[in-house]
Protein backbone atom coordinates (compact mmCIF):
# COMPACT_ATOMS: atom_id res chain seq x y z
CA UNK A 1 0.00 0.00 0.00
CA UNK A 2 2.87 2.46 0.66
CA UNK A 3 4.40 1.71 -2.06
CA UNK A 4 1.60 2.21 -4.04
CA UNK A 5 1.07 6.05 -2.67
CA UNK A 6 4.61 6.51 -3.68
CA UNK A 7 4.80 5.45 -6.79
CA UNK A 8 0.93 7.69 -7.57
CA UNK A 9 2.66 10.75 -6.08
CA UNK A 10 5.78 10.25 -8.36
CA UNK A 11 3.45 9.72 -11.64
CA UNK A 12 1.49 12.81 -10.50
CA UNK A 13 4.37 14.77 -9.97
CA UNK A 14 6.43 13.82 -13.17
CA UNK A 15 3.30 14.59 -14.81
CA UNK A 16 2.92 18.11 -13.23
CA UNK A 17 6.68 18.91 -14.03
CA UNK A 18 6.62 17.41 -17.92
CA UNK A 19 2.99 18.29 -19.54
CA UNK A 20 2.77 18.95 -22.56
CA UNK A 21 0.40 21.45 -22.58
CA UNK A 22 -0.55 24.03 -20.28
CA UNK A 23 -4.22 25.63 -20.32
CA UNK A 24 -4.46 29.00 -18.67
CA UNK A 25 -7.86 30.52 -17.93
CA UNK A 26 -7.37 34.24 -18.32
CA UNK A 27 -9.28 37.26 -16.71
CA UNK A 28 -9.70 40.35 -18.25
CA UNK A 29 -8.16 38.90 -21.84
CA UNK A 30 -10.94 40.74 -23.92
CA UNK A 31 -9.32 42.44 -26.38
CA UNK A 32 -6.89 41.02 -29.09
CA UNK A 33 -4.98 43.90 -29.58
CA UNK A 34 -4.49 44.44 -25.68
CA UNK A 35 -3.57 40.70 -25.20
CA UNK A 36 -0.80 40.67 -28.26
CA UNK A 37 2.22 40.89 -24.49
CA UNK A 38 0.83 37.54 -23.63
CA UNK A 39 1.46 36.19 -27.20
CA UNK A 40 4.49 37.57 -27.53
CA UNK A 41 6.17 37.24 -23.99
CA UNK A 42 5.34 33.33 -23.80
CA UNK A 43 6.46 32.62 -27.13
CA UNK A 44 10.07 34.32 -25.89
CA UNK A 45 10.48 31.37 -23.33
CA UNK A 46 12.96 28.95 -23.96
CA UNK A 47 10.07 25.88 -23.18
CA UNK A 48 7.54 27.44 -25.51
CA UNK A 49 7.04 25.45 -28.83
CA UNK A 50 3.73 27.45 -29.81
CA UNK A 51 0.83 29.39 -27.87
CA UNK A 52 -2.96 30.17 -28.80
CA UNK A 53 -5.06 32.50 -27.51
CA UNK A 54 -8.56 32.00 -27.52
CA UNK A 55 -10.67 35.23 -26.05
CA UNK A 56 -13.70 33.41 -26.27
CA UNK A 57 -13.09 30.77 -24.00
CA UNK A 58 -10.64 33.40 -21.89
CA UNK A 59 -8.00 30.76 -22.20
CA UNK A 60 -3.98 30.39 -23.25
CA UNK A 61 -2.92 27.27 -24.41
CA UNK A 62 0.72 26.84 -24.19
CA UNK A 63 2.00 24.07 -26.49
CA UNK A 64 6.07 23.15 -24.57
CA UNK A 65 9.09 21.57 -26.14
CA UNK A 66 9.78 17.95 -25.21
CA UNK A 67 11.26 17.53 -21.99
CA UNK A 68 10.99 21.41 -21.21
CA UNK A 69 8.48 22.65 -18.54
CA UNK A 70 7.36 26.24 -17.69
CA UNK A 71 6.37 26.54 -13.64
CA UNK A 72 2.69 28.53 -12.09
CA UNK A 73 5.07 31.45 -11.08
CA UNK A 74 6.80 32.19 -13.98
CA UNK A 75 3.20 32.05 -16.28
CA UNK A 76 1.49 33.66 -13.56
CA UNK A 77 4.14 36.41 -13.33
CA UNK A 78 4.08 36.68 -17.23
CA UNK A 79 0.30 37.30 -17.39
CA UNK A 80 0.95 39.69 -14.41
CA UNK A 81 3.43 41.53 -16.64
CA UNK A 82 1.28 41.68 -19.25
CA UNK A 83 -1.52 43.21 -17.35
CA UNK A 84 -3.88 40.20 -17.04
CA UNK A 85 -4.95 37.66 -13.92
CA UNK A 86 -4.56 33.92 -13.90
CA UNK A 87 -7.30 32.49 -12.56
CA UNK A 88 -6.49 28.48 -13.21
CA UNK A 89 -3.65 26.89 -14.98
CA UNK A 90 -4.67 23.07 -16.28
CA UNK A 91 -1.57 20.98 -17.49
CA UNK A 92 -2.44 18.21 -19.99
CA UNK B 1 13.27 77.56 -33.25
CA UNK B 2 10.96 76.71 -35.60
CA UNK B 3 13.26 74.69 -37.04
CA UNK B 4 14.10 72.52 -34.19
CA UNK B 5 10.97 71.77 -33.40
CA UNK B 6 10.10 70.43 -36.86
CA UNK B 7 12.88 68.48 -36.57
CA UNK B 8 11.66 66.67 -33.80
CA UNK B 9 8.23 66.77 -35.12
CA UNK B 10 10.19 65.01 -38.32
CA UNK B 11 11.93 62.36 -36.15
CA UNK B 12 8.71 61.53 -34.18
CA UNK B 13 6.59 60.56 -37.67
CA UNK B 14 9.17 58.36 -39.02
CA UNK B 15 9.43 56.56 -35.57
CA UNK B 16 5.73 54.70 -36.42
CA UNK B 17 6.98 53.52 -40.06
CA UNK B 18 10.01 51.82 -38.79
CA UNK B 19 7.47 49.83 -36.61
CA UNK B 20 1.76 51.37 -29.96
CA UNK B 21 -1.96 53.69 -26.29
CA UNK B 22 -3.09 52.90 -23.62
CA UNK B 23 -0.61 54.92 -21.27
CA UNK B 24 0.64 51.52 -20.27
CA UNK B 25 0.71 48.42 -21.92
CA UNK B 26 2.75 44.97 -21.30
CA UNK B 27 6.28 45.27 -19.08
CA UNK B 28 9.30 46.15 -21.79
CA UNK B 29 7.02 47.18 -24.51
CA UNK B 30 7.45 50.17 -26.23
CA UNK B 31 3.83 51.86 -27.28
CA UNK B 32 3.51 54.68 -30.32
CA UNK B 33 -0.03 56.44 -30.42
CA UNK B 34 -0.84 59.39 -33.28
CA UNK B 35 -4.39 61.04 -33.18
CA UNK B 36 -4.48 63.36 -36.23
CA UNK B 37 -7.35 66.02 -36.32
CA UNK B 38 -7.43 69.08 -38.81
CA UNK B 39 -7.44 71.11 -35.60
CA UNK B 40 -5.50 68.47 -33.42
CA UNK B 41 -2.64 66.47 -33.81
CA UNK B 42 -0.54 64.67 -31.11
CA UNK B 43 2.38 62.06 -30.63
CA UNK B 44 2.79 60.01 -27.87
CA UNK B 45 5.47 57.71 -27.10
CA UNK B 46 6.19 55.48 -24.13
CA UNK B 47 7.71 52.33 -22.78
CA UNK B 48 6.37 50.28 -19.91
CA UNK B 49 8.66 49.33 -17.24
CA UNK B 50 6.41 47.42 -15.16
CA UNK B 51 2.74 46.92 -15.45
CA UNK B 52 1.89 49.76 -13.56
CA UNK B 53 4.08 52.73 -14.63
CA UNK B 54 5.76 53.76 -17.62
CA UNK B 55 7.47 56.36 -19.47
CA UNK B 56 6.89 58.83 -22.25
CA UNK B 57 7.03 61.43 -24.40
CA UNK B 58 3.57 63.61 -26.17
CA UNK B 59 3.52 65.99 -28.95
CA UNK B 60 1.00 67.72 -28.91
CA UNK B 61 -0.50 70.32 -31.82
CA UNK B 62 -3.72 72.60 -30.57
CA UNK B 63 -4.95 74.93 -33.61
CA UNK B 64 -6.40 77.25 -30.69
CA UNK B 65 -8.65 80.54 -31.66
CA UNK B 66 -5.52 82.60 -30.61
CA UNK B 67 -3.55 80.42 -33.48
CA UNK B 68 -1.59 77.28 -33.44
CA UNK B 69 0.34 76.10 -30.24
CA UNK B 70 2.57 73.31 -29.85
CA UNK B 71 3.22 70.85 -26.49
CA UNK B 72 6.38 68.57 -26.10
CA UNK B 73 5.57 67.41 -22.68
CA UNK B 74 8.06 64.11 -21.21
CA UNK B 75 5.54 62.07 -18.86
CA UNK B 76 5.14 59.75 -16.51
CA UNK B 77 2.12 57.39 -16.58
CA UNK B 78 0.77 55.14 -13.87
CA UNK B 79 -2.18 52.38 -14.01
CA UNK B 80 -3.93 53.70 -10.99
CA UNK B 81 -6.59 50.40 -11.06
CA UNK B 82 -7.25 47.47 -12.95
CA UNK B 83 -10.52 45.31 -12.73
CA UNK B 84 -9.91 41.83 -14.89
CA UNK B 85 -12.97 40.26 -14.53
CA UNK B 86 -13.58 37.31 -17.12
CA UNK B 87 -15.86 39.02 -19.39
CA UNK B 88 -15.09 42.21 -19.06
CA UNK B 89 -11.78 44.93 -18.38
CA UNK B 90 -11.67 48.22 -16.58
CA UNK B 91 -8.83 50.49 -16.14
CA UNK B 92 -8.12 54.09 -14.48
CA UNK B 93 -4.54 55.75 -15.76
CA UNK B 94 -2.94 58.65 -14.82
CA UNK B 95 -0.19 60.85 -16.14
CA UNK B 96 1.88 63.77 -15.42
CA UNK B 97 4.64 65.70 -16.95
CA UNK B 98 6.50 68.81 -17.88
CA UNK B 99 8.17 70.24 -20.77
CA UNK B 100 7.64 73.22 -23.17
CA UNK B 101 5.31 74.91 -24.94
CA UNK B 102 5.78 76.78 -28.32
CA UNK B 103 3.61 80.00 -29.47
CA UNK B 104 4.50 82.62 -32.35
CA UNK B 105 8.25 81.48 -31.78
CA UNK B 106 8.00 81.83 -27.69
CA UNK B 107 8.87 78.53 -25.50
CA UNK B 108 7.88 78.06 -22.09
CA UNK B 109 7.04 76.06 -19.38
CA UNK B 110 3.94 73.82 -19.27
CA UNK B 111 2.02 71.01 -17.19
CA UNK B 112 0.25 68.66 -18.32
CA UNK B 113 -2.20 66.23 -16.16
CA UNK B 114 -4.12 63.37 -18.12
CA UNK B 115 -6.87 61.17 -16.18
CA UNK B 116 -8.37 58.31 -18.45
CA UNK B 117 -10.66 55.52 -17.33
CA UNK B 118 -12.03 53.17 -19.28
CA UNK B 119 -14.16 49.47 -19.59
CA UNK B 120 -14.64 46.92 -22.03
CA UNK B 121 -16.23 43.18 -22.97
CA UNK B 122 -15.76 41.76 -26.23
CA UNK B 123 -18.71 43.85 -27.33
CA UNK B 124 -18.79 47.26 -25.73
CA UNK B 125 -16.60 49.66 -24.82
CA UNK B 126 -16.81 53.25 -23.22
CA UNK B 127 -14.32 55.26 -22.37
CA UNK B 128 -13.94 58.94 -20.95
CA UNK B 129 -10.41 61.12 -20.75
CA UNK B 130 -9.49 64.82 -19.08
CA UNK B 131 -6.49 66.72 -19.98
CA UNK B 132 -4.81 69.57 -18.46
CA UNK B 133 -2.20 71.83 -19.73
CA UNK B 134 -1.16 74.93 -17.60
CA UNK B 135 1.49 77.10 -18.96
CA UNK B 136 3.53 78.99 -17.16
CA UNK B 137 2.28 82.13 -18.74
CA UNK B 138 -0.81 81.35 -16.28
CA UNK B 139 -2.45 80.06 -19.89
CA UNK B 140 -4.66 76.66 -19.25
CA UNK B 141 -5.55 74.12 -21.81
CA UNK B 142 -8.66 71.59 -20.50
CA UNK B 143 -10.11 69.35 -23.01
CA UNK B 144 -12.47 66.17 -21.96
CA UNK B 145 -13.15 63.38 -24.36
CA UNK B 146 -15.79 60.75 -23.86
CA UNK B 147 -16.01 57.42 -25.82
CA UNK B 148 -18.83 54.40 -26.63
CA UNK B 149 -18.37 51.68 -29.13
CA UNK B 150 -19.86 48.47 -30.22
CA UNK B 151 -18.35 45.72 -31.88
CA UNK B 152 -20.24 44.26 -35.13
CA UNK B 153 -19.35 40.93 -34.36
CA UNK B 154 -16.62 39.06 -31.92
CA UNK B 155 -13.24 38.53 -33.60
CA UNK B 156 -10.63 36.16 -32.04
CA UNK B 157 -6.96 36.73 -31.54
CA UNK B 158 -5.87 36.62 -34.98
CA UNK B 159 -8.69 37.72 -36.53
CA UNK B 160 -9.29 41.30 -37.99
CA UNK B 161 -11.32 43.42 -35.06
CA UNK B 162 -13.99 46.07 -35.96
CA UNK B 163 -15.57 48.41 -33.65
CA UNK B 164 -17.98 51.46 -34.43
CA UNK B 165 -17.11 54.00 -32.14
CA UNK B 166 -18.74 57.53 -31.49
CA UNK B 167 -16.95 60.37 -29.93
CA UNK B 168 -17.42 63.21 -27.81
CA UNK B 169 -14.91 65.63 -27.57
CA UNK B 170 -14.87 69.50 -25.38
CA UNK B 171 -11.51 71.81 -26.43
CA UNK B 172 -13.25 75.15 -25.72
CA UNK B 173 -9.56 76.25 -26.58
CA UNK B 174 -10.25 75.50 -30.43
CA UNK B 175 -14.35 75.81 -31.08
CA UNK B 176 -17.00 76.49 -28.07
CA UNK B 177 -19.40 73.91 -29.54
CA UNK B 178 -18.16 70.27 -29.06
CA UNK B 179 -17.41 67.78 -31.64
CA UNK B 180 -18.90 65.12 -32.33
CA UNK B 181 -17.39 62.02 -34.12
CA UNK B 182 -18.35 58.94 -35.65
CA UNK B 183 -15.47 56.15 -36.37
CA UNK B 184 -14.43 52.79 -37.17
CA UNK B 185 -12.07 51.70 -34.93
CA UNK B 186 -9.78 48.38 -37.04
CA UNK B 187 -7.10 45.94 -35.59
CA UNK B 188 -5.18 43.57 -36.33
CA UNK B 189 -2.06 41.59 -34.20
CA UNK B 190 -0.28 45.26 -33.01
CA UNK B 191 -1.25 47.73 -34.78
CA UNK B 192 -4.70 49.59 -34.42
CA UNK B 193 -5.88 52.20 -36.82
CA UNK B 194 -9.17 54.92 -36.43
CA UNK B 195 -10.82 56.65 -39.45
CA UNK B 196 -13.65 58.56 -38.73
CA UNK B 197 -15.16 62.51 -39.76
CA UNK B 198 -18.02 65.09 -37.99
CA UNK B 199 -20.32 65.95 -39.88
CA UNK B 200 -18.66 69.91 -40.02
CA UNK B 201 -15.84 68.04 -42.41
CA UNK B 202 -13.25 67.84 -39.29
CA UNK B 203 -11.55 64.40 -40.40
CA UNK B 204 -9.73 61.84 -37.91
CA UNK B 205 -7.11 59.67 -38.16
CA UNK B 206 -5.42 57.52 -35.54
CA UNK B 207 -3.34 55.12 -35.25
CA UNK B 208 -1.28 52.65 -32.47
CA UNK B 209 1.39 50.33 -32.49
CA UNK B 210 2.48 48.42 -29.51
CA UNK B 211 6.28 46.81 -30.41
Amino acid sequence: MKNFFVIAILVFTTSLAFGKELKVTVNGMVCSFCAQGIHKKLTAQEAVKSVDVNLKEHLVKVDLKEGKDLDDKTITQILTDAGYSVSKIERL
Amino acid sequence: MSKILLLVMAAFVVIPSNSNAMAIAYKDSVGIMAVNQSFHNELFTNYTLTPTVGLGHRYIRYLTTDGQKQFFIPEADFLIHRWNEAESQANIYFSAGYGAQSFMNTTTGVGMVNIDADWESRKYYLSGGFQSLVGSDSRYYNSGRLRAGLAPYLADFNELNAWFIVQFETMPFVANSPFLTPMIRLFYKNVLVELGADFQGNWLFNYMIHI
